[in-house]
């Protein structure tokens, strides 16, 4: 494993240092490591990221690449065992999430989407669309500032198509 | 930084993600998301991802009907675990409704109400409900299937009943297919010489039914079970088709499916040892069925002692592990009410689930494997 560590530094100045294995969890990392041969001394401008979020990237990135170390070390592990692991990972993942506001998530989300890590946008997306669950559709509208565009005949008809539903 | 503040694809990629249990709420939030729900092909990108998550963590879903209520519970027959992801609910409580049998196909539940006044189609993926009107009236010893007839391309709804009326005889008999494209029933000519018991539920598979049946001899005689199709493209019920054993009228016999292809039928002898036999077929069409040699075998006398009550048992296969799960009710105490999912494996493992109380001692736990999906239904309306 490499333990080459690179810098990555935010839209407000903030310096990070990462092993390089973590980062090229971003492909856009990746690719830039690749093509444009960073410079170990320099660090790699992120325009896009605050401090604040660049941080939580990082900390998703650290916690996954020791992970898939593991993968690879224990090739043989037993279902039971597999199953022990993801069940660690979705708990870490669970905490995470648990640990931040709906805006820090949505800002999150587009720092995981611009630096194209596929796993976080995933983690991301299913956090937010999970906080919909029992709210009523007034609460749904204020939590993400969505206007209500129905007449409430409109409202009334949808109300009946879905009369039936798992709650 | 709100939802609106996101990109499209980025805010799509949420709303796609909303669980099956929250959509009530977030298909009246307004416009756009309201479309995005009634839009299969939106969810469509969603419903494949959760579908591989699942098949690589050997989960599956069903849908079971328990002290006639509706839940849909996750299920993974490996390190067992059976998990209420959510239960039916109505528009408002004054709405409930007692749910007497549950149809699975593509994603959509056929539905009926223990008060025969309702018969519905839902897809709980996309929160639509489509109800369907009697031609004049339902029966309490209807059944029903719902497929999906190929050449229109659209889902039907067959409701039949084929019984000795003793007031009236000779029998009470009637064959129906509902189309939703016209909104219509249509009187189908049917005359069998067989019979499908009551307890026996139909299967779809490949958007067609099929069911335990026996020639129609009088009770008492000694029946010889088959399995019968209809196909619901030719609107008409196949040959007889041959099954790997040979049941007497009170051995437990149930219908499952293996995947999206193959169908697995369960087999045990109403007397001891009360050996459970499971077969799945590797050819199985409207005319034609062939077995795979025996999958599962299990003495049940050292692990339960008994044969499953209901002779018409829901079961379920993990292929992989060679393990089956069976819905029945305790037999521990004298009256049986509550209901259990018994986890079995081929060499004598036995694991019982509770899965609560049922009012009724007739009210049997049915189950049917769901799999989502973002099936659209054009009702016309009258």
């Amino acid at each position: 494993m490499s333990s080459n560590m690179i810098m990555l530094k935010s839209s407000d100045g903030a310096s990070f240092e990462i092993e390089e294995a973590a980062a090229r969890k971003s492909k856009i990392i990746a690719n830039m490591i690749e093509v444009e041969c960073v410079d170990e001394d320099k660090a790699i401008p992120l325009q896009n990221v605050t401090g604040n979020i660049l941080a939580l990237v990082i900390e998703y990135c650290n916690k996954h690449i020791v992970d898939d170390d593991d993968d690879v070390a224990t090739e043989e592990a037993s279902e039971e065992e597999e199953e022990a692991k993801k069940k660690k990972v979705d708990d870490w993942e669970a905490e995470f999430m648990n640990s931040m506001s709906l805006e820090t998530m949505f800002e999150l989300l587009l720092a995981a989407n611009y630096l194209n890590i596929k796993s976080l946008i995933d983690l991301v997306c299913q956090t937010i669309a999970n906080n919909i669950k029992d709210k009523t559709p007034e609460e749904v509208r204020k939590i993400f500032s969505i206007e209500n565009d129905f007449t409430p005949e409109e409202e009334e008809e949808i109300r009946k198509e879905n009369a039936w539903a798992f709650g | 930084m709100m939802l609106s503040d996101l990109p499209r694809d980025l805010a799509e990629e949420v709303v796609s993600r909303i669980p099956v249990t929250s959509l009530r709420g977030a298909r009246s939030t307004c416009k756009k998301w309201n479309t995005f729900f009634k839009d299969g092909s939106f969810r469509r990108r969603h419903i494949c991802k959760e579908k591989a998550k699942k098949k690589q963590r050997q989960e599956f879903q069903v849908v079971m009907m328990l002290d006639y209520r509706v839940s849909l519970f996750s299920v993974n027959l490996r390190y067992p675990c059976i998990e209420r992801v959510g239960q039916l609910i109505s528009l408002d409580d004054a709405d409930r409704v007692d749910i007497s049998d549950i149809f699975h196909c593509h994603g959509l539940l056929l539905c009926t109400t223990n008060d025969i006044s309702r018969l519905v189609v839902w897809n709980p993926c996309s929160a639509q409900t489509w109800s369907i009107q009697p031609r004049n009236s339902f029966n309490k010893l209807d059944k029903y299937a719902l497929g999906y007839d190929m050449k229109n391309k659209q889902h039907k709804v067959l409701r039949f009943l084929d019984h000795p009326d003793w007031r009236t005889s000779p029998q009470l008999r009637e064959f129906e297919i509902y189309s939703f494209d016209s909104n219509l029933w249509k009187v189908l000519d049917v005359n069998p010489d067989w019979d499908i018991d009551g307890f026996h539920r139909g299967l779809s598979l490949h958007g067609n039914t099929y069911w335990f049946a026996r020639d129609k001899i009088p009770l008492g005689g000694d029946h010889s079970y088959f399995l019968l199709c209809f196909d619901f493209t030719t609107e008409t019920f196949g040959p007889r088709l041959g099954l790997p054993f040979h049941p007497y009228f009170r051995d437990t016999v149930g219908l499952s499916s293996v995947g999206e292809n193959q169908l697995a039928v369960l087999f045990q002898r109403c007397s001891p040892p009360y050996t459970l036999k499971i077969w799945i077929s590797s050819k199985i069409e409207p005319n034609a069925v062939s077995w795979n040699k025996l999958f599962l075998k299990v003495d049940m006398k050292p692990l339960t002692g008994f044969n499953f009550c209901f002779t018409g048992a829901s079961f379920f296969v993990d292929e992989k592990k060679k393990v089956v799960m069976v819905l029945d009710k305790d037999r521990d105490t004298f009256i049986a009410t509550r209901n259990i999912a018994y986890i079995i494996g081929n060499k004598g493992y036995l694991k019982k689930v509770e899965l609560g109380e049922s009012r009724h001692l007739t009210c049997w736990p049915l189950g049917c494997s769901y799999v989502p999906s973002s099936v659209q239904i054009n009702q016309k309306t009258h």
